[in-house]
């Protein structure tokens, strides 16, 4: 094998293990985790004492992110994410709680009966739509390695 | 010889693995037999090869009732593995230079 054929086929296979830890979300993962998210939010509007079943969404949200995880083919290094990987991240949870917030403030001077049953709905609907684009644009910010 | 090279790695068949293992934590040994397409004892035999030259690490894991084997490179697999990629660069970049001149 040459070199220049060396290094190519080094470059296609670590595409290859980025591509498996970083494929598709599985479908069961989003719709399950969207329902949740939404019900944990929403709760508030229909519960008085609502933080123990919202600590109990979070908690069995958390549970399902690493039954995903473990599904996972590959896990990519820790040291493979980039600042730029992290400002995902944090853009995509601001882009939530935002959209929350502003449905819920609308939806409260509308004088509307669930107001954090929209919100909640909107922040799921945004969870459900920006996740696969997440994952899409987490590849672009690896860092290569070696 | 330039300085870094690997012959051991260098073999077709455990560059394969080792660059499918080198951005990774870990993979599953079923992943890497699919992606290179080869079958579990040719596999296995190369596995086996880079895990007595302390290159990789390999782990039974038990989930419900599934079991998976994942694999994943030692600090001295890697660093190797990260010597070699700059050796093959810098052979790639001498000969580049060398046909401009």
């Amino acid at each position: 094998m040459t070199p220049e054929d060396a290094l190519r086929e080094i470059r296609d296979r670590e595409d290859q293990t980025t591509e498996a830890a970083l494929g598709p979300v599985p479908r069961w993962y989003l719709v399950s985790a969207t329902l949740l998210l939404c019900a944990a939010c929403a709760i508030p509007d229909y519960v008085s004492d609502s933080l123990p079943y919202q600590a109990a969404g979070i908690a069995l949200l958390c549970a399902l992110g690493v039954i995903s995880n473990r599904s996972r083919r590959a896990r990519l290094r820790r040291s493979s994410y980039t600042n730029k990987s992290g400002l995902l991240v944090l853009l995509m949870i601001g882009a939530m709680i935002a959209v929350f917030v502003a449905l819920r403030i609308v939806a409260a001077l509308a004088h509307l009966p669930v107001p954090s049953t929209i919100g909640a709905v909107g922040m799921a609907l945004t969870w459900a739509v920006t996740t696969p684009w997440l994952n899409r644009a987490m590849k672009a910010t690896l860092r290569r390695e070696p | 010889m330039e300085d870094g090279f690997d012959e051991f790695i260098h073999v077709p068949a455990r560059l394969s693995i080792v660059a499918l293992l080198a951005p990774a934590e870990w993979v599953e040994f079923r992943f890497l037999r699919e992606t290179i397409g080869t079958s579990d004892s040719a596999l296995s035999k190369q596995i086996t090869a880079l895990e007595n030259a302390g290159y990789v690490t390999v782990r039974k894991e038990r989930s419900g009732t599934t079991r998976r084997t994942l694999v994943r490179l030692s600090d001295h697999g890697r660093a190797a593995f990260a010597a070699h990629a700059a050796a093959l660069e810098r052979i790639v970049r001498s000969a580049r230079t060398e046909s401009s001149t």
